[in-house]
């Protein structure tokens, strides 16, 4: 909520001052009363005129509980008195109001009003207008003379109750100010989130889709990774984590999970509040029943078919089912042992629906090596960051390898003779080649293996990074290659 | 430097302790000497070359002055000007935060309006926040006794200020004297306030705030007939704290806001203490410009020059110690003239292991450091009660029964515990307990697991290993009882869990949960259908997760149970599924059964303000249960049944054994009537 807005200058003969303010007597009250104003201008007067070196950046103040946000512009000119003008156009808001959404429109007003005069001389031909009043005057302001006064005047009483103006001056001259409020950056998104689409996004025609937007949209449908979606759509997939991150951003998606029946879910605190609204439980029954027909439960089931009323679960069905999801029981123990009411729920949107909602949490599992004497040369572990670097170079490298040959095969170019040749009149060789070369992936993958048995990298991403299989990593970090590593699910 | 940047979240950046004395605001240090800003920030505007950018802040300032002052104000202009020459001569390398320090001074030396108020200037990015403090109007430092010595005199007033302007310009010669003086001996009593101060202050020269002066000039006064220990009256002094705004920072007013008044505001009521008593800001002030005035003769560079200025000042070593402590999370422990004081920012809502901290009489304290850490940083390491509190500490007895043990009043204890919770060397827990299951927390630092092993290998030698220990808590959850081999072990094995607990590797799983039951006419139809499958041991109804909770004996481990836990985890027990499978089918039973009568089974949400027919549930329940005793204690318990309340600690709260409690729980849980979910 602004409390005032003023303009203020440094005049040549008077020091810092103010010409307009609004409310009329919000600053400076005419007979030089203190009390209803809401700060008193010879205190702050120093920050809002600042020296010079100081100004044209923003610079705010806290004085009677009371912010003041100004961006200070100070304009070098010979035909000022001094060759100088140096003026500020203040927001005063109560203290502990959060100012960040305001910087924005404190700095494009002042860019406006910079404009106005370098382009149109207006701020200083203004106080040469005949019958002007200033802030302080006994019969301030003076109706129609001027155009300061009115752009002050709607930009408090418009953003105040709009949160957003638009002042025209004249033709070109048109100061259009919005107040959003400042949105919490969301957390960066990982290769192995799985985005899901929680509102439809806006047509082409609402919004701007960027070019990566385009490419991915139809292949996030909630069950692919990042990863995944990156190679479906042949994208980068920095470019994809950035486009969700964006999403996420403007609350379009949210981020799930990878469905498998390893993973590990627990009940939060939240479940409470789940069970007493009757309301979620009833959007629940419906969103997790299935089709049975379609459900892989059913084949094991031998029910008769069902009524429509008895698709839906009673509430205390699912709470009960919701609760026996604990930390140590893995989804696919759950379905094993709930097999004959999992005939009429689809699981993957039961786990969905209670992540979506909070009140279940995904327990993940980390991979430790413990100190013991491992096989391979723990070289990434000596020597920390410096490989860690360069295998990441390597990795790009390979990467960019990949993609450029995927796209050279692709695109129908004429693969260099030298290849064709040698795989042609040597068959053997490059059978023992393509083994060799098998053997010298294997060793990659170990070192990179390696790495993430720091604790800090949990298997969903193990397994992504590494395009193998939960069950597939485990069996492999369990060979001993490795030394002793140690599973801890959290 | 370890310390700059942002750890811990705090976006502090640099700490600046600016005074201001009549020839006008001064910088007189800074920490760290090369404060990184984490965010770019625009350099100076190059257009419009030096001599341009003196004339006109001059003519700004200048302007006001003589606004107010006429002549006298041309004088100090001039001041200025000459300190302008030898400062900008001198700071050749210039920047501190992206401004020069005449730009700093001028801008933290706010007017006599923020006296002993918060005082926030954003600038481009950062926030400059302190408590700047003046001296009285007369420019003394002892404000009580002001008005006994007060003699006014002409002659004071006209006094010439000039050797002490030499004094400071030169810096060398005239400041070594003041430095290698000791500090007056004159108590508190006794104003401090040198002769000189009886100025005119109704200038402040230098200062961007233009007007403060107009109310100085009505009290005019000679400080007292106490000799002058300095030469050079000290008008305020501020300390004031950077901070960066940066992207990363999600609330930077809040951040401002927490180091002002835990840090900025207290740190500058202690210097105003040490400043009315010993003049300590004047005097180390001195030493610091004169360190400052050395070094640039010498010509050492900004770094050497802190490092100097640290030797020789306390004042400038407690302001590095703050700085890097605070930005660090930690506490500040400084000195002052004799005088040791603390700073810190507490640390938010939830204490470091991540447990609820409302400290009530029910729950433990988990000592953060060793015992004997703790008591030798005591005065009075035999006799205090806060000495005796810690020695005979232990995690698994509650407040109340440490209150009852040590003889002390319960508030007592609450009193001395939020003390240690305050200064970060205790955090509150539900008391360690056998019979509770803990597993690995979210938050468990697995990665740093290294860093702790040979502690706790040290520690608990013949013992599991860390990471044994973990992985078995981070399997299927179990009550820790079952960890423990036998009845000897209990002692070391309770000390490997308030270990864990003290280092954030675990937290403890608890239970919450409803009653839940069916309506009156179905339940007499469900009691003669259902009363012969009550009659067969049907504890394995529920989940073996629920049961093992409320199982009432402790097995030690070499059971199956036991076994199966450390065993790997990804197969299941077939046993519990069989277990889960035939409780499953159980429920298809009861479904297939009354599915018409779902929805009769209702769920007590609030068990204190039942409506008629949960009430009526309730009555069903109570005469339901065997237990004659349960029945005359249900009222009391409902209120635990509401998915809130931990059933963990309704034992000791309502003064019962956990065994019997357990037991009852296991008989309403056997009867179906409770439902129980389980949760960090």
């Amino acid at each position: 909520m602004l409390k005032g807005i003023f303009y203020a200058r440094f005049h040549p003969g008077r020091g810092p001052s103010i010409i307009h303010q609004y409310p009329d007597t919000s600053i400076i009250a005419p007979d030089g009363a203190t009390e209803d104003t809401l700060l008193s201008f010879s205190d702050i007067s120093s920050y809002v005129i600042p020296p010079y070196e100081l100004c044209n950046r923003p610079l705010s103040v806290c004085a009677n509980g009371k912010r003041v946000l100004g961006f200070p512009i100070s304009l070098e000119d010979s035909k000022y008195e001094r060759n100088r003008f140096t003026f500020n156009v203040c927001f005063v808001l109560d203290e502990h109001e959060d100012a960040r959404p305001w910087e924005r429109v404190v700095h494009k007003a002042a860019t406006f009003f910079t404009e106005l005069e370098e382009e149109n001389d207006m701020l200083q031909a203004e106080e040469l207008l005949e019958g002007l009043k200033w802030a302080g005057d006994e019969t301030y302001p003076a109706q129609d003379i001027g155009v300061i006064y009115t752009i002050l005047e709607s930009v408090m009483e418009d953003l105040n109750a709009y949160s957003e103006t638009c002042v025209r001056i004249d033709g070109v001259n048109v100061l259009n100010l919005r107040l959003e409020a400042t949105k919490v950056l969301p957390p960066k998104v990982r290769a192995w989130d799985v985005p899901l689409l929680i509102r439809s996004l806006p047509t082409h025609n609402e919004w701007t889709w960027d070019l990566t937007l385009q490419r991915i949209h139809s292949y996030m449908d909630g069950t692919k990774h990042v990863h995944r979606i990156a190679e479906l759509a042949d994208v980068e997939l920095k470019l994809v984590k950035r486009a969700v991150r964006e999403l996420l951003y403007h609350e379009r998606v949210m981020l799930l999970d990878i469905f498998h029946f390893q993973a590990i879910f627990a009940s939060t605190s939240d479940f409470s509040c789940f069970v007493k609204d009757d309301f979620m439980l009833e959007e629940c029954s419906r969103y997790v029943a299935a089709d049975p027909a379609k459900n892989i439960f059913r084949a094991t089931q031998d029910l008769a078919p069902e009524q429509d009323h008895q698709r839906f679960f009673s509430k205390q069905a699912i709470i009960s089912l919701y609760r026996d999801l604990s930390p140590g029981v893995s989804l696919h123990d759950f379905c094993l042992s709930h097999e004959p009411e999992l005939s009429r729920i689809d699981i993957r949107r039961f786990i969905t629906f209670g992540v979506l909602k909070g009140f279940l949490c995904r327990v993940h599992k980390y991979a430790l090596a413990v100190a013991s004497q491992p096989t391979l040369p723990r070289k990434s572990r000596s020597n920390g960051s410096s490989t860690k670097a360069g295998t990441s170079n390597d990795d790009v490298e390979k990467e960019w390898d990949r993609a450029w040959k995927r796209a050279a095969f692709s695109s129908g170019w004429a693969t260099p003779p030298v290849e064709q040749a040698e795989a042609g009149s040597m068959p053997k060789r490059g059978f023992e080649s393509a083994r060799s070369a098998n053997a010298q992936e294997e060793t990659g993958q170990d070192d990179r293996l390696l790495e993430f048995l720091d604790g800090k990298h949990c298997m969903d991403g193990i397994c992504v990074s590494m395009h193998m299989s939960e069950k597939k990593v485990v069996e492999r970090l369990k060979s001993g290659k490795y030394g002793e590593v140690v599973f801890f699910c959290k | 430097m370890a310390a700059n940047g942002n750890v811990n979240g705090s976006s502090l950046v640099a700490v600046l302790l600016v005074t201001r004395s009549r020839p006008g605001p001064k910088l007189v240090f800074h920490f760290p000497p090369n404060p990184q800003a984490s965010r770019s920030i625009r350099g100076t505007d190059s257009n419009g070359c030096d001599s341009d950018e003196n004339s006109e802040s001059d003519t700004a300032i200048g302007e006001v002055k003589s606004v107010l002052r006429g002549n006298a104000a041309g004088e100090f202009v001039e001041d200025r000007t000459k300190l302008h020459d030898t400062t900008s001569g001198s700071t050749t390398n210039g920047d501190l935060l992206g401004f020069t320090e005449e730009s700093l001074e001028k801008l933290l030396s706010p007017g006599c309006w923020s006296d002993r108020k918060k005082f926030e200037v954003c600038l481009d990015g950062l926030t400059f926040v302190g408590h700047p403090i003046y001296a009285a109007q007369d420019g003394s430092w002892t404000r009580r006794h002001t008005h006994d010595h007060d003699v006014r005199s002409e002659a004071d007033k006209e006094k010439p200020v000039t050797p002490v302007k030499t004094a400071l310009q030169l810096g060398g010669a005239g400041n070594d004297v003041n430095a290698a003086r000791p500090h007056p001996g004159i108590a508190i009593a006794e104003p401090q306030t040198p002769a000189k101060a009886a100025h005119d202050f109704t200038h402040v020269p230098e200062s961007l705030d233009s007007r403060a002066g107009q109310s100085f000039a009505t009290s005019v006064n000679s400080g007292s007939s106490a000799s002058a220990p300095t030469p050079e009256p000290l008008l305020s002094f501020n300390v004031v704290f950077v901070l960066a705004n940066s992207r990363s920072t999600q609330n930077i007013s809040r951040e401002t806001s927490l180091v002002y008044s835990h840090v900025a505001k207290k740190l500058s009521k202690a210097l105003n203490y040490c400043q009315k008593q010993l003049s300590y800001i004047g005097v180390e002030s001195k030493k610091l410009l004169t360190v400052k005035a050395k070094a640039k003769q010498d010509g050492v560079d900004t770094s050497a020059l802190c490092g100097r200025m640290i030797e020789t000042s306390e004042l400038a070593w407690a302001l590095k110690e703050v700085y890097e402590r605070i930005s660090m999370g930690a506490i500040a422990g400084i000195r002052l003239n004799g005088m040791e004081m603390s700073l810190q920012i507490p640390l938010a809502d939830s204490s470091s292991t991540g447990e609820t901290s409302d400290l009530n009489i029910h729950a433990a304290i988990l000592l953060l450091e060793d015992k004997d850490t703790l008591l030798r940083g005591l005065d009075h390491p035999d006799a205090s009660p806060l000495a005796s509190l810690i020695r005979e500490h232990t995690p698994t007895k509650s407040l109340q029964k440490h209150a009852v043990k040590l003889g002390m009043q319960v508030n007592d204890v609450l009193y001395l515990a939020r003390h240690l919770m305050k200064w970060q060397k205790a955090c509150t827990i539900a008391p360690l307990h056998p019979r509770n299951t803990y597993i690995v927390g979210r938050a468990a630092p697995i990665y740093r697991l290294e860093q702790y092993t040979p502690e706790y290998a040290q520690r608990f030698s013949a013992l599991p290993s860390l990471p044994q220990v973990l992985k078995v808590l981070s399997g299927r959850p179990v009550k820790y009882g079952m960890l423990i081999p036998s009845r000897d072990h209990r002692a070391p094995y309770m000390d490997i869990l308030a270990y864990l607990v003290r280092h954030r590797f675990v937290e403890q799983l608890k239970t919450s949960g409803w009653l839940w039951a069916p309506l009156l006419s179905v339940a007499v139809s469900r009691e003669a259908a259902g009363r012969v499958r009550n009659q067969e041991p049907n504890k394995n109804k529920r989940p073996l997760s629920v049961a093992s909770l409320l199982s009432p004996q402790l097995r030690p481990v070499g059971d199956d149970d036991a076994a199966s836990v450390s065993s790997e985890r990804t197969a299941i027990p077939v046993s519990i599924a069989e277990t889960m499978k035939g409780q499953a089918s159980d429920n298809e039973l009861h479904h297939e059964a009354d599915s018409s009568h779902a929805e009769s089974w209702n769920i007590i949400t609030e068990p204190l303000d039942p409506s008629l027919e949960d009430s009526r549930r309730l009555e069903y329940i109570k005469d339901t249960v065997d237990d004659e005793e349960l029945q005359d204690r249900l009222p009391s318990l409902l209120q635990y049944f509401n998915g809130k309340a931990v059933f963990e600690e309704i034992a000791a709260r309502e003064g019962l054994k956990r065994s019997k409690l357990e037991a009852w729980l296991d008989m309403l849980q056997s009867e179906d009537f409770l439902l129980t979910y389980r949760h960090q």
